[in-house]
Protein backbone atom coordinates (compact mmCIF):
# COMPACT_ATOMS: atom_id res chain seq x y z
CA UNK A 1 0.00 0.00 0.00
CA UNK A 2 1.43 3.21 -0.86
CA UNK A 3 0.73 6.47 0.19
CA UNK A 4 -1.77 7.47 -2.04
CA UNK A 5 -3.76 4.62 -1.07
CA UNK A 6 -3.52 5.12 2.41
CA UNK A 7 -4.83 8.44 2.94
CA UNK A 8 -8.21 7.47 1.19
CA UNK A 9 -8.71 3.85 2.46
CA UNK A 10 -11.30 5.11 5.23
CA UNK A 11 -12.21 1.66 5.26
CA UNK A 12 -8.48 0.30 6.78
CA UNK A 13 -8.32 3.37 8.88
CA UNK A 14 -12.09 2.74 10.32
CA UNK A 15 -10.61 -0.96 11.16
CA UNK A 16 -7.31 0.32 12.82
CA UNK A 17 -9.48 2.79 14.71
CA UNK A 18 -11.35 0.47 16.49
CA UNK A 19 -8.73 -2.45 16.45
CA UNK A 20 -10.72 -4.66 14.05
CA UNK A 21 -7.58 -4.73 11.53
CA UNK A 22 -5.57 -7.57 10.80
CA UNK A 23 -1.56 -7.65 12.52
CA UNK A 24 -0.79 -7.26 8.48
CA UNK A 25 -3.16 -4.14 8.11
CA UNK A 26 -1.58 -2.28 11.52
CA UNK A 27 1.86 -2.64 10.51
CA UNK A 28 1.34 -1.35 7.19
CA UNK A 29 -1.08 1.42 8.78
CA UNK A 30 1.42 2.80 11.54
CA UNK A 31 4.31 2.64 8.60
CA UNK A 32 2.25 5.00 6.60
CA UNK A 33 1.38 6.89 9.79
CA UNK A 34 4.69 7.11 11.08
CA UNK A 35 5.24 9.11 7.38
CA UNK A 36 2.10 11.07 6.69
CA UNK A 37 1.84 14.40 9.49
CA UNK A 38 -1.86 14.73 7.92
CA UNK A 39 -3.24 11.16 8.77
CA UNK A 40 -1.04 10.42 11.98
CA UNK A 41 -3.07 14.11 12.97
CA UNK A 42 -6.23 12.68 11.92
CA UNK A 43 -6.03 9.46 13.66
CA UNK A 44 -5.05 11.40 16.47
CA UNK A 45 -8.24 13.90 16.49
CA UNK A 46 -10.41 10.88 15.60
CA UNK A 47 -9.81 9.49 18.97
CA UNK A 48 -9.82 12.10 20.76
CA UNK A 49 -13.40 12.83 19.02
CA UNK A 50 -14.38 8.98 20.13
CA UNK A 51 -12.79 10.53 23.85
CA UNK A 52 -15.47 13.04 23.54
CA UNK A 53 -18.40 10.66 22.67
CA UNK A 54 -17.63 8.99 25.57
CA UNK A 55 -19.30 11.93 27.28
CA UNK A 56 -22.46 11.53 25.92
CA UNK A 57 -24.73 10.08 29.17
CA UNK A 58 -28.07 8.62 29.08
CA UNK A 59 -30.37 9.80 31.18
CA UNK A 60 -31.35 6.99 34.28
CA UNK A 61 -34.96 6.18 33.86
CA UNK A 62 -37.01 3.30 35.47
CA UNK A 63 -37.72 0.65 33.02
CA UNK A 64 -38.87 -2.68 34.55
CA UNK A 65 -40.99 -3.89 31.65
CA UNK A 66 -42.31 -7.01 31.95
CA UNK A 67 -44.04 -9.73 29.41
CA UNK A 68 -47.29 -10.95 31.39
CA UNK A 69 -48.70 -14.20 29.72
CA UNK A 70 -52.65 -14.10 29.76
CA UNK A 71 -52.94 -16.82 32.38
CA UNK A 72 -50.53 -14.59 34.31
CA UNK A 73 -52.10 -11.18 33.89
CA UNK A 74 -55.43 -12.71 36.47
CA UNK A 75 -53.30 -14.17 39.01
CA UNK A 76 -54.92 -16.38 41.00
CA UNK A 77 -55.49 -14.59 43.93
CA UNK A 78 -57.40 -12.16 42.06
CA UNK A 79 -58.92 -14.89 40.05
CA UNK A 80 -60.23 -16.74 43.15
CA UNK A 81 -61.63 -13.37 44.97
CA UNK A 82 -63.62 -12.90 41.66
CA UNK A 83 -65.18 -16.21 41.69
CA UNK A 84 -66.11 -16.34 45.39
CA UNK A 85 -66.87 -12.48 44.74
CA UNK A 86 -70.93 -12.83 46.02
CA UNK A 87 -73.43 -10.99 43.44
CA UNK A 88 -74.80 -7.82 44.56
CA UNK A 89 -77.89 -8.52 46.02
CA UNK A 90 -76.03 -11.01 48.33
CA UNK A 91 -73.68 -7.97 48.96
CA UNK A 92 -76.23 -6.03 50.11
CA UNK A 93 -78.06 -8.34 52.17
CA UNK A 94 -75.00 -9.22 54.11
CA UNK A 95 -73.99 -5.45 54.58
CA UNK A 96 -77.69 -5.04 55.80
CA UNK A 97 -77.10 -8.14 58.64
CA UNK A 98 -73.98 -6.95 59.22
CA UNK A 99 -75.03 -3.47 60.04
CA UNK A 100 -77.76 -4.69 61.68
CA UNK A 101 -75.47 -6.95 63.90
CA UNK A 102 -72.74 -4.26 64.41
CA UNK A 103 -75.84 -2.24 65.25
CA UNK A 104 -77.24 -4.75 68.03
CA UNK A 105 -73.61 -5.35 69.63
CA UNK A 106 -73.29 -1.19 69.66
CA UNK A 107 -77.06 -0.79 71.29
CA UNK A 108 -77.44 1.17 68.06
CA UNK A 109 -81.30 1.92 67.24
CA UNK A 110 -81.91 2.84 64.18
CA UNK A 111 -85.81 4.68 63.38
CA UNK A 112 -87.03 6.13 60.70
CA UNK A 113 -89.65 8.50 62.14
CA UNK A 114 -91.17 11.77 61.46
CA UNK A 115 -87.71 13.38 62.44
CA UNK A 116 -86.10 11.60 59.72
CA UNK A 117 -83.43 9.25 60.52
CA UNK A 118 -82.87 9.00 64.03
CA UNK A 119 -79.58 6.65 65.43
CA UNK A 120 -78.93 6.46 68.73
CA UNK A 121 -76.66 4.86 70.83
CA UNK A 122 -77.41 2.21 73.92
CA UNK A 123 -75.55 4.93 76.31
CA UNK A 124 -77.90 8.01 75.16
CA UNK A 125 -81.04 5.31 74.85
CA UNK A 126 -84.14 6.33 76.23
CA UNK A 127 -87.25 6.81 75.30
CA UNK A 128 -87.84 9.46 77.53
CA UNK A 129 -84.25 11.54 78.05
CA UNK A 130 -85.51 13.47 80.67
CA UNK A 131 -86.82 10.90 82.73
CA UNK A 132 -83.87 8.82 82.04
CA UNK A 133 -81.37 11.18 83.36
CA UNK A 134 -82.76 11.26 86.63
CA UNK A 135 -82.39 7.69 86.49
CA UNK A 136 -79.25 7.65 85.37
CA UNK A 137 -78.11 9.80 88.24
CA UNK A 138 -79.75 8.04 91.06
CA UNK A 139 -78.06 5.08 91.53
CA UNK A 140 -75.18 7.65 92.43
CA UNK A 141 -77.45 10.01 94.48
CA UNK A 142 -78.43 7.14 96.66
CA UNK A 143 -75.30 5.89 97.88
CA UNK A 144 -74.63 9.33 98.90
CA UNK A 145 -77.89 9.96 100.53
CA UNK A 146 -77.40 6.71 102.50
CA UNK A 147 -74.13 8.37 103.39
CA UNK A 148 -74.96 10.94 104.86
CA UNK A 149 -77.96 9.74 107.00
CA UNK A 150 -75.87 7.64 108.35
CA UNK A 151 -73.19 10.51 109.22
CA UNK A 152 -76.17 12.59 110.72
CA UNK A 153 -76.92 9.62 112.66
CA UNK A 154 -73.27 9.20 114.03
CA UNK A 155 -73.32 12.76 114.73
CA UNK A 156 -76.21 13.08 116.42
CA UNK A 157 -75.38 10.16 118.34
CA UNK A 158 -71.98 12.10 119.09
CA UNK A 159 -73.92 14.96 120.18
CA UNK A 160 -75.42 13.08 122.32
CA UNK A 161 -72.72 11.45 124.14
CA UNK A 162 -71.03 14.92 123.62
CA UNK A 163 -74.10 17.00 125.72
CA UNK A 164 -73.72 14.59 128.17
CA UNK A 165 -70.03 14.37 128.70
CA UNK A 166 -69.10 18.21 128.39
CA UNK A 167 -71.47 19.77 131.43
CA UNK A 168 -68.99 17.98 133.84
CA UNK A 169 -65.97 18.49 131.94
CA UNK A 170 -67.08 22.40 131.42
CA UNK A 171 -69.09 22.54 134.20
CA UNK A 172 -68.21 26.22 135.00
CA UNK A 173 -69.78 26.58 132.07
CA UNK A 174 -73.25 27.87 132.05
CA UNK A 175 -75.30 24.86 129.74
CA UNK A 176 -77.22 26.73 127.83
CA UNK A 177 -73.61 28.67 126.20
CA UNK A 178 -72.07 25.26 125.79
CA UNK A 179 -74.46 23.59 123.94
CA UNK A 180 -75.33 26.47 121.57
CA UNK A 181 -71.28 26.87 120.70
CA UNK A 182 -71.53 22.84 120.48
CA UNK A 183 -74.63 23.49 118.14
CA UNK A 184 -72.95 25.34 115.81
CA UNK A 185 -69.99 23.05 115.29
CA UNK A 186 -72.00 20.15 114.44
CA UNK A 187 -74.07 22.54 112.48
CA UNK A 188 -70.57 23.66 110.44
CA UNK A 189 -69.45 20.23 110.82
CA UNK A 190 -72.30 18.99 108.68
CA UNK A 191 -71.91 21.68 106.29
CA UNK A 192 -68.56 20.49 105.40
CA UNK A 193 -69.61 17.10 105.06
CA UNK A 194 -72.18 17.84 103.05
CA UNK A 195 -69.54 19.89 100.91
CA UNK A 196 -67.50 16.78 101.28
CA UNK A 197 -70.58 14.40 99.94
CA UNK A 198 -71.37 17.24 97.20
CA UNK A 199 -67.83 17.37 95.76
CA UNK A 200 -67.71 13.28 95.53
CA UNK A 201 -71.22 13.65 94.16
CA UNK A 202 -69.82 15.33 91.40
CA UNK A 203 -66.74 13.57 91.08
CA UNK A 204 -68.75 10.59 90.31
CA UNK A 205 -71.06 12.12 87.90
CA UNK A 206 -68.16 12.99 86.25
CA UNK A 207 -66.64 9.58 86.03
CA UNK A 208 -70.15 7.83 84.85
CA UNK A 209 -70.39 11.12 81.74
CA UNK A 210 -66.39 9.95 80.95
CA UNK A 211 -67.28 6.53 80.91
CA UNK A 212 -70.42 7.67 78.52
CA UNK A 213 -68.53 8.93 76.59
CA UNK A 214 -65.92 6.75 76.31
CA UNK A 215 -68.01 4.13 75.08
CA UNK A 216 -69.98 6.40 73.47
CA UNK A 217 -66.58 6.84 71.33
CA UNK A 218 -65.35 3.20 70.94
CA UNK A 219 -68.70 2.65 69.81
CA UNK A 220 -68.67 5.17 67.05
CA UNK A 221 -65.41 3.79 66.17
CA UNK A 222 -66.74 0.54 65.62
CA UNK A 223 -69.34 1.45 63.50
CA UNK A 224 -66.87 3.66 61.39
CA UNK A 225 -65.05 0.51 61.11
CA UNK A 226 -68.05 -1.68 59.95
CA UNK A 227 -68.95 1.20 57.69
CA UNK A 228 -65.03 1.69 56.11
CA UNK A 229 -64.86 -2.46 55.67
CA UNK A 230 -68.17 -1.97 54.06
CA UNK A 231 -66.59 0.37 51.59
CA UNK A 232 -63.15 -1.50 51.31
CA UNK A 233 -65.22 -4.13 49.86
CA UNK A 234 -67.14 -1.97 47.55
CA UNK A 235 -63.36 -0.48 46.46
CA UNK A 236 -62.19 -3.71 45.95
CA UNK A 237 -65.10 -5.03 43.73
CA UNK A 238 -64.37 -1.09 41.49
CA UNK A 239 -60.62 -1.86 41.12
CA UNK A 240 -61.18 -5.96 39.93
CA UNK A 241 -63.29 -4.34 37.30
CA UNK A 242 -60.89 -1.42 36.85
CA UNK A 243 -58.57 -3.92 35.54
CA UNK A 244 -61.18 -6.37 34.14
CA UNK A 245 -61.39 -3.30 31.79
CA UNK A 246 -57.84 -2.47 31.51
CA UNK A 247 -57.28 -5.91 30.40
CA UNK A 248 -59.90 -5.79 27.81
CA UNK A 249 -59.07 -2.61 26.59
CA UNK A 250 -55.03 -4.02 25.89
CA UNK A 251 -56.60 -6.69 24.48
CA UNK A 252 -58.93 -5.24 22.33
CA UNK A 253 -55.91 -2.62 21.71
CA UNK A 254 -53.43 -6.12 20.03
CA UNK A 255 -55.52 -7.38 18.58
CA UNK B 1 -39.76 -23.42 37.48
CA UNK B 2 -36.18 -23.06 37.88
CA UNK B 3 -34.21 -20.33 40.03
CA UNK B 4 -33.64 -16.90 39.30
CA UNK B 5 -29.98 -17.70 39.68
CA UNK B 6 -30.13 -20.22 37.61
CA UNK B 7 -31.95 -18.01 35.13
CA UNK B 8 -29.14 -15.56 35.19
CA UNK B 9 -26.18 -17.99 34.30
CA UNK B 10 -28.31 -18.90 31.32
CA UNK B 11 -26.82 -18.03 27.79
CA UNK B 12 -29.15 -15.49 25.65
CA UNK B 13 -29.68 -18.72 23.20
CA UNK B 14 -30.91 -20.64 26.46
CA UNK B 15 -33.39 -17.94 27.45
CA UNK B 16 -34.21 -17.58 23.47
CA UNK B 17 -35.04 -21.42 23.67
CA UNK B 18 -37.19 -21.66 27.02
CA UNK B 19 -38.95 -18.49 25.77
CA UNK B 20 -39.75 -19.81 22.45
CA UNK B 21 -41.14 -23.06 24.59
CA UNK B 22 -43.53 -20.53 26.47
CA UNK B 23 -41.32 -19.68 29.91
CA UNK B 24 -43.09 -15.94 30.03
CA UNK B 25 -39.79 -15.52 33.24
CA UNK B 26 -36.82 -16.52 30.89
CA UNK B 27 -38.19 -13.58 28.48
CA UNK B 28 -38.29 -11.24 31.26
CA UNK B 29 -35.16 -12.38 31.99
CA UNK B 30 -33.96 -11.68 28.60
CA UNK B 31 -35.64 -7.99 28.90
CA UNK B 32 -34.01 -7.57 32.36
CA UNK B 33 -30.67 -7.83 30.48
CA UNK B 34 -31.08 -5.76 27.17
CA UNK B 35 -33.89 -3.19 28.61
CA UNK B 36 -30.88 -0.73 29.07
CA UNK B 37 -29.03 -0.84 25.75
CA UNK B 38 -31.92 -0.70 24.07
CA UNK B 39 -33.18 2.37 26.19
CA UNK B 40 -29.65 3.98 25.90
CA UNK B 41 -29.77 2.89 21.90
CA UNK B 42 -33.22 4.53 21.27
CA UNK B 43 -32.71 8.02 23.27
CA UNK B 44 -29.24 8.80 21.45
CA UNK B 45 -30.86 8.04 18.40
CA UNK B 46 -34.07 9.65 18.85
CA UNK B 47 -32.72 11.94 21.50
CA UNK B 48 -36.01 12.01 23.42
CA UNK B 49 -36.64 9.80 26.59
CA UNK B 50 -40.28 9.20 26.43
CA UNK B 51 -40.00 8.25 22.89
CA UNK B 52 -36.65 5.77 23.74
CA UNK B 53 -38.80 4.99 26.47
CA UNK B 54 -41.55 3.57 23.69
CA UNK B 55 -39.23 2.26 21.24
CA UNK B 56 -37.62 -0.17 23.85
CA UNK B 57 -41.22 -1.07 25.13
CA UNK B 58 -42.08 -1.92 21.46
CA UNK B 59 -39.05 -3.51 20.94
CA UNK B 60 -39.55 -6.13 23.75
CA UNK B 61 -42.46 -6.97 22.55
CA UNK B 62 -42.19 -7.51 19.02
CA UNK B 63 -39.45 -9.72 20.16
CA UNK B 64 -41.81 -11.45 21.89
CA UNK B 65 -44.33 -12.06 19.21
CA UNK B 66 -41.32 -12.66 16.75
CA UNK B 67 -39.53 -15.49 18.63
CA UNK B 68 -41.11 -18.07 16.33
CA UNK B 69 -39.34 -16.21 13.45
CA UNK B 70 -36.43 -15.85 15.61
CA UNK B 71 -34.08 -18.07 14.23
CA UNK B 72 -30.98 -18.13 15.73
CA UNK B 73 -28.94 -16.91 12.67
CA UNK B 74 -27.67 -14.10 14.38
CA UNK B 75 -27.17 -13.05 17.94
CA UNK B 76 -30.25 -11.88 19.67
CA UNK B 77 -29.15 -8.83 20.89
CA UNK B 78 -28.35 -7.75 17.39
CA UNK B 79 -32.22 -8.91 17.03
CA UNK B 80 -33.06 -6.42 19.50
CA UNK B 81 -31.08 -3.89 17.72
CA UNK B 82 -32.68 -3.97 14.60
CA UNK B 83 -36.35 -4.21 15.87
CA UNK B 84 -35.37 -1.19 17.73
CA UNK B 85 -33.79 0.85 15.11
CA UNK B 86 -36.77 -0.12 12.62
CA UNK B 87 -38.80 1.37 15.58
CA UNK B 88 -36.33 4.14 15.65
CA UNK B 89 -36.55 5.07 11.91
CA UNK B 90 -40.78 5.01 12.03
CA UNK B 91 -40.58 6.95 15.40
CA UNK B 92 -38.13 9.63 13.19
CA UNK B 93 -40.07 9.80 10.36
CA UNK B 94 -43.56 10.20 12.53
CA UNK B 95 -41.70 13.11 14.13
CA UNK B 96 -39.89 14.84 11.28
CA UNK B 97 -41.12 18.13 11.76
CA UNK B 98 -40.50 18.12 15.36
CA UNK B 99 -36.32 19.54 15.52
CA UNK B 100 -34.24 17.53 18.00
CA UNK B 101 -31.99 19.75 20.43
CA UNK B 102 -31.18 22.77 21.44
CA UNK B 103 -27.88 24.33 22.29
CA UNK B 104 -27.01 27.30 24.24
CA UNK B 105 -25.83 30.14 22.03
CA UNK B 106 -22.30 31.37 22.94
CA UNK B 107 -20.72 28.38 24.20
CA UNK B 108 -17.19 27.81 22.60
CA UNK B 109 -17.09 23.93 22.01
CA UNK B 110 -14.01 23.66 21.42
CA UNK B 111 -13.40 25.03 24.72
CA UNK B 112 -15.37 22.90 26.51
CA UNK B 113 -13.88 19.98 24.84
CA UNK B 114 -10.29 21.62 25.38
CA UNK B 115 -11.26 21.43 29.15
CA UNK B 116 -12.07 17.58 29.90
CA UNK B 117 -11.57 16.14 32.97
CA UNK B 118 -8.76 13.99 33.60
CA UNK B 119 -9.47 12.05 36.74
CA UNK B 120 -11.36 13.02 39.94
CA UNK B 121 -14.18 15.32 38.84
CA UNK B 122 -15.05 18.28 40.84
CA UNK B 123 -18.50 20.23 40.76
CA UNK B 124 -17.24 22.18 37.86
CA UNK B 125 -16.01 19.57 36.18
CA UNK B 126 -19.45 17.63 36.41
CA UNK B 127 -20.74 21.12 35.13
CA UNK B 128 -18.55 20.87 31.93
CA UNK B 129 -18.98 17.90 31.73
CA UNK B 130 -22.59 18.27 30.99
CA UNK B 131 -22.26 20.45 28.69
CA UNK B 132 -19.87 18.35 26.95
CA UNK B 133 -22.25 15.59 27.18
CA UNK B 134 -25.03 17.84 25.39
CA UNK B 135 -22.83 19.15 22.97
CA UNK B 136 -21.82 15.84 21.79
CA UNK B 137 -25.32 14.84 21.52
CA UNK B 138 -26.15 18.17 19.62
CA UNK B 139 -23.54 17.39 16.95
CA UNK B 140 -24.34 13.51 16.60
CA UNK B 141 -27.89 14.49 16.00
CA UNK B 142 -26.99 17.01 13.24
CA UNK B 143 -25.23 13.64 11.27
CA UNK B 144 -27.06 11.58 8.95
CA UNK B 145 -28.87 9.22 10.87
CA UNK B 146 -27.06 6.60 9.18
CA UNK B 147 -23.87 7.66 9.97
CA UNK B 148 -24.98 8.20 13.48
CA UNK B 149 -26.43 5.05 13.80
CA UNK B 150 -23.00 3.05 13.09
CA UNK B 151 -21.12 5.26 15.21
CA UNK B 152 -23.59 4.79 18.52
CA UNK B 153 -23.47 0.40 17.77
CA UNK B 154 -19.61 1.10 17.88
CA UNK B 155 -18.98 3.58 20.18
CA UNK B 156 -21.59 2.60 23.19
CA UNK B 157 -22.98 -0.72 22.47
CA UNK B 158 -19.23 -2.51 21.16
CA UNK B 159 -20.84 -4.19 18.05
CA UNK B 160 -18.20 -5.36 15.41
CA UNK B 161 -18.10 -4.10 12.20
CA UNK B 162 -19.62 -7.06 11.06
CA UNK B 163 -22.54 -6.76 13.55
CA UNK B 164 -23.39 -3.21 12.69
CA UNK B 165 -23.35 -4.35 8.98
CA UNK B 166 -26.13 -7.18 9.75
CA UNK B 167 -28.24 -4.67 12.28
CA UNK B 168 -27.96 -2.00 9.97
CA UNK B 169 -28.54 -4.68 6.31
CA UNK B 170 -25.56 -3.04 4.60
CA UNK B 171 -22.49 -4.18 2.94
CA UNK B 172 -19.07 -4.58 5.78
CA UNK B 173 -17.67 -1.87 3.99
CA UNK B 174 -20.29 0.39 4.02
CA UNK B 175 -20.84 0.34 7.54
CA UNK B 176 -17.35 1.35 8.01
CA UNK B 177 -17.39 3.98 5.62
CA UNK B 178 -20.08 4.97 7.51
CA UNK B 179 -19.05 5.21 10.94
CA UNK B 180 -15.81 7.00 9.77
CA UNK B 181 -17.62 9.67 7.87
CA UNK B 182 -19.31 10.31 10.59
CA UNK B 183 -16.30 10.43 13.04
CA UNK B 184 -15.22 12.86 10.78
CA UNK B 185 -17.77 15.71 10.40
CA UNK B 186 -17.69 15.22 14.43
CA UNK B 187 -14.02 15.92 14.43
CA UNK B 188 -14.73 19.28 12.33
CA UNK B 189 -17.61 19.88 15.18
CA UNK B 190 -15.89 18.78 18.12
CA UNK B 191 -12.24 19.27 17.91
CA UNK B 192 -10.58 22.66 18.55
CA UNK B 193 -8.08 23.60 15.94
CA UNK B 194 -6.11 26.48 14.94
CA UNK B 195 -6.11 25.48 11.64
CA UNK B 196 -9.65 24.81 11.56
CA UNK B 197 -11.70 28.35 13.32
CA UNK B 198 -14.05 28.43 10.51
CA UNK B 199 -15.30 24.74 10.86
CA UNK B 200 -15.93 25.47 14.90
CA UNK B 201 -18.23 28.36 14.55
CA UNK B 202 -21.24 26.29 12.47
CA UNK B 203 -21.92 24.54 15.59
CA UNK B 204 -23.05 27.18 17.64
CA UNK B 205 -25.63 28.07 14.51
CA UNK B 206 -28.29 25.61 15.60
CA UNK B 207 -31.99 25.25 15.43
CA UNK B 208 -34.19 25.90 18.94
CA UNK B 209 -36.21 24.00 20.94
CA UNK B 210 -39.78 25.35 20.74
Amino acid sequence: MNRHESCHDKVLLASYLYNECSDAERRVIEEHLAGCAACASEVEELRSVRSSLSQWKVPERELGFRIVSRQDERPMPVISRRMWTPPWWLQTAAAVLLFATAAGLAQIEVRYGSDGLVVRTGWSKPIAPAPARVSESAPAEAPWRQELAALEQELRSELSAASAARPTAAASRPASQNEEGLLRRVQALIDQSEQKQRRELAMRLTDVVRDVDIQRRADQMRVQQTFGQLEGQTGIAVRDNRELLDYLVRVSQQR
Amino acid sequence: MESAALQMAWTDDELVARSVQGDTESFNELVLRWERPIYALAYRVLGREDDARDVCQDTFLRAFRGLGAFKGQAKFSSWLYRIALNLCRDAIRRERRTPLVAVSEGVDVGELAAQQPSSAPSAEDLVVQAELSRHVAAAMRRLPEEQRTAIILKEYHDLTFQEIADVMGCPLSTAKTRLYQGLSVLRRELIPGERRPAEVAPFRKVEKQP
